[in-house]
């Protein structure tokens, strides 16, 4: 089985992280877990990776409510970097809002966003993400 | 003795009477004193009043009768053809001028005369020379000495009063005609009176009767020849001068018809003034009866009415009598009590015054039904006065005001509920007479409303804008043109600065004229003061905002340690589950039970909170698409349950949010699956009903039924009416079906009858 490269979790809470770090472990999907605590450490590992040319995640789950710098904001400068970079991106939110607004806004950022997970993440979640990876993006 | 007679012109009608009433007799007598013919006043003078005398001698009052046989003796044996001369009363001081003819014609070979008597009343002042000409006539028989005597008298003598002028100026003629009407003889007047000269003719009679209009005398002639009866008509010559003609036939000694009498007596004066009399009491008595007021007249003196026309009666619902005039004590009888001083008061207050000005009242009157006053009034000015100048009487004009003060009273009552209802509201009106011109006006409940004084506020729309908040003035400005120009209804909040210089929110509000013509167009409209309300309405969206936002940060915070429980509840059964003795497995059944059911509150919760009316995207939606939809998403469900759901055809464009109308139908139809009686299979009927103005969608089930006492309550959010056990669920699909349709202007109602199924209801404005 072919192993996804880096997947990217940005969220303030560690719990959630350690708990999400389980779920992909126990799915064998990539190789490398990168864990952040808001929207502009993720930036700032997104930026580094376009500098130095590290290897990009290849999938970022997202979450909304973050101090700092939340998910949406995240998103608006997320924008910024270049389609080639985004490309091969996949940024699946996962939250605990189902809030109406936050869908709403979600659903204006579709072209940014593959998926919306409610928490906690599950294991067809990561499957489903994984499956569509393997079957569109190159390698 | 001669009998009294008081003149009295008003209300005769006829020659014959006016006759009597100036004292005229006419009598026609041969040489043997044989009267032919009488009329007028002759019964003065007979002893018998009511046979027709037939001769002089023997019939008349004595002294009259010595006096007028000394006449006609005169006469006849003189050669003048006329004799005028007085005779005397001396019981009644009475002077009468006695005037005597000799005709041309003859009966039975006598010569027959015409003898006129004129009875006049002599004023004291003559008395001496009344004794003095009475002894002559009565002791002097020298007849020369008489008649010129008397002639001289008659000519002296002034008018005594204007009918003695009357009567002695009104000429008398006449013509005697045979059987077949050819002219026997005529007097001189005739020709006088009618322009006709006489002719020894017999084509005469037809060129005399061509000068007679109103009757045509031959005809007339005729008719008498024929029924041997009187006929006395009134006639005119070509120019116009009344006559009264008397048509008598004549007979010979035996009885036996002869020819006929035509008299004529000038009646002009008296005729002019009789037409002119009844024009003015047919216009007087028209003007009276057709007019809606009351005339009447009050007696000072007597302190009563002296004439009060009768349509008086009507408004006080009596009928209308037919003499023109009620009683005094009639009248007073149904003035209101205690309006009688009053009006007697009105009457001293007429009389004092003594003004020639009106003076007005209103009084009261009671209706004879009803008994309920009824207002008339009253215009008084002085009518008669006496010589001094003193007032005698007043008249009054009444009208029947009661429904104009009943209206003044509505009016005024309407317009004090009105005032009351602005003060009340707080609100002013204001009027645009002219959609063109900025100029308005503005009721004085704005000056009380904001402080300023009329003049401060001014009277347009230019000055009413100083006071206008600069956030609203613009949005103010256009609106009002569009009203303007589009004529719909207009209403809009706008802050006013008052004289406290603090803005305060008022409520402008309008509606448009229907007036076609725009120059013409008329806006009134009101203004109301509506600051607490105002605040009171931003405080409580802001409150619903925070509520809202509380509700969901509560629901978000609480969600996210309870997806740590769930996560690790999953966690820890995957990797422990097995090693797990029997009793830790069921109390981690419990706690995961317990959580997912923690999570399903807090997620109703959240879809709650968020149904507010702000978010709402209201768009044009094909429901049959929606349906679809939802029926998709309770696929599972529906298959579990076996359900059978018959949908019609939907309407396929209705203003709604997309979101709030497919949870709508899902909850509707999920607890249509949800609540079903056991061993039954579910069957739903979904459809619509088009109204005018909306659409009525209703979802039919045979389900359990929800019993009539719980038809409001489960609308309640968080409402449940049955056991977890028995029913899953949370209270929260029908209190956010409420919400949506409330969110949408519609309603939403059930039917129901227990163990045989529900429908709900509900409404989409069109």
């Amino acid at each position: 089985m072919k192993q996804m490269d880096c997947v990217l979790l940005v969220d303030d809470s560690l719990t959630a992280n350690f708990y999400n770090k389980k779920i992909l472990n126990t799915c064998h999907v990539t190789k490398e877990i990168v864990e952040v605590h808001n929207g502009e450490e993720a930036l700032h590992f997104l930026k580094a990776c376009e500098i130095q040319n590290k290897k990009k995640p290849n999938v970022i789950f997202l979450d909304i409510n973050m101090p700092v710098m939340d998910g949406f904001e995240f998103l608006e400068e997320y924008m910024k970097f270049s389609d080639q970079f985004r490309s091969d991106i996949l940024i699946s939110l996962l939250t605990t809002s189902n809030w109406k607004n936050d869908m709403d806004k979600a659903k204006e950022k579709c072209d940014l966003i593959f998926d919306y997970i409610e928490k906690p993440l599950a294991k067809k979640d990561v499957e489903h993400v994984y499956d569509f990876y393997t079957a569109n993006m190159k390698h | 003795m001669i009998r009294k007679q008081v003149f009295n012109s008003v209300g005769k009608s006829t020659p014959e009477e006016l006759f009597v009433d100036i004292g005229l007799t006419i009598m026609c007598i041969d040489e043997s004193n044989v009267i032919h013919f009488t009329s007028g006043d002759y019964k003065r003078y007979f002893v018998e009043e009511k046979k027709l005398p037939v001769n002089l001698v023997g019939t008349l009052l004595p002294e009259i009768e010595i006096q007028l046989l000394k006449c006609f003796e005169q006469i006849k044996y003189s050669d003048a053809s006329t004799l005028r001369t007085n005779i005397y009363d001396t019981e009644d001081r009475k002077c009468i001028t006695v005037e005597i003819r000799k005709t041309l014609k003859f009966q039975n070979k006598k010569k027959l005369y015409v003898v006129k008597l004129q009875n006049e009343v002599i004023a004291t002042s003559h008395d001496a020379a009344y004794d003095k000409h009475l002894g002559l006539a009565l002791n002097d028989f020298s007849k020369e000495n008489t008649l010129n005597d008397a002639l001289i008298k008659n000519e002296n003598s002034e008018p005594k009063n204007k009918f003695k002028t009357f009567a002695s100026t009104a000429g008398v003629g006449w013509i005697f005609l045979d059987l077949k009407l050819n002219i026997l003889s005529c007097a001189s007047e005739i020709s006088h009176f009618f322009g006709v000269e006489f002719e020894n003719s017999s084509k005469m009679i037809k060129k005399f009767a061509k000068a007679i209009v109103g009757y045509n005398i031959v005809d007339l002639c005729k008719q008498v020849l024929k029924t041997e009866t009187l006929c006395v008509v009134e006639v005119q010559n070509n120019y116009g001068i009344w006559f009264s003609a008397t048509i008598q036939l004549d007979r010979d000694d035996l009885g036996q018809p002869m020819g006929l009498l035509v008299s004529f007596f000038n009646i002009h004066e008296y005729k002019v003034k009789q037409l002119d009399n009844e024009k003015i009491i047919n216009f007087f008595g028209k003007l009276v009866k057709n007019s809606p007021a009351v005339i009447m007249t009050y007696d000072v003196s007597k302190q009563q009415f002296s004439y009060v026309s009768s349509n008086i009666a009507k408004f006080a619902g009596y009928k209308q009598k037919k003499n023109d005039a009620f009683k005094n004590d009639f009248f007073e009888s149904i003035i209101f009590p205690e309006d009688i001083t009053l009006l007697k008061n009105h009457y001293q207050n007429v009389a004092s015054k003594n003004a020639s000005v009106p003076i007005q009242i209103e009084y009261r009157i009671v209706h004879k039904k009803t008994k309920e006053p009824l207002w008339l009034l009253a215009t008084s000015s002085v009518y008669q006065r006496d010589k001094a100048g003193e007032v005698l009487s007043i008249i009054t004009s009444t009208q029947n005001i009661n429904e104009t003060k009943k209206v003044k009273r509505e009016l005024a009552e309407f317009t004090e509920r009105v005032q009351a209802a602005f003060t009340c509201s707080r609100s002013a009106i204001w009027e645009w007479s002219n959609g063109k011109k900025n100029k308005a006006w503005w009721s004085k409940e704005l000056c009380d409303l904001t402080g300023w004084t009329p003049e401060e506020i001014g009277c347009s729309f230019r000055q009413l804008l100083r006071f206008i908040h600069t956030d609203d003035k613009k949005s103010f400005i256009s609106s009002l043109k569009s009203f303007t120009q589009k004529n719909k209804n207009y209403e809009q909040d706008i802050r006013i600065k008052t004289k406290e210089n603090e803005f305060k929110w008022f409520k402008i509000s309008a509606n448009g004229n229907a007036s076609s013509d725009k120059k013409l167009m008329k806006v009134v409209g009101t203004l109301t003061y509506i600051h607490e309300n105002k605040e009171a309405e931003n405080k409580l969206r802001k409150l619903n905002e925070e509520l809202e936002r509380f509700a969901y940060l509560a629901s978000h915070d609480l969600k996210e340690p309870l997806n740590t429980i769930t996560s690790f509840i999953g966690l820890f059964k995957e990797e422990f589950f097995d090693a797990l003795e029997v009793d830790a497995k069921q109390y981690l059944q419990f706690i995961e039970e317990a959580t997912i059911r923690m999570g399903s509150l807090i997620k109703d919760l959240m879809s709650y909170s968020q149904l507010e009316n702000i978010s709402l995207k209201r768009k044009s939606n094909n429901l049959n698409v929606i349906i679809e939809n939802v029926l998709k998403d309770l696929n599972e469900a529906i298959q579990s349950s076996q359900a059978t759901i018959s949908v019609s055809e939907l309407p396929k464009e209705v203003l709604c949010d997309q979101t709030q109308i497919r949870q709508l139908f899902q909850n509707l139809i999920a607890n249509s699956i949800k609540y079903q009686r056991k061993n039954e299979a579910p069957y739903i009927e979904i459809g619509v009903r088009e109204k005018k103005e909306y659409y009525e969608f209703f979802i039919k089930d045979n389900g359990i039924g929800i019993a009539k006492k719980h038809y409001k309550r489960i609308f309640d959010v968080f409402k449940r009416l049955h056991l977890p056990e028995e029913y899953e669920g949370n209270g929260i699909g029908l209190a956010n079906c409420s919400r949506i349709m409330t969110n949408h202007h519609g309603t939403i109602w059930l039917t129901s009858e227990l163990n045989s199924g529900t429908t709900f209801y509900f409404t989409l404005p069109k």
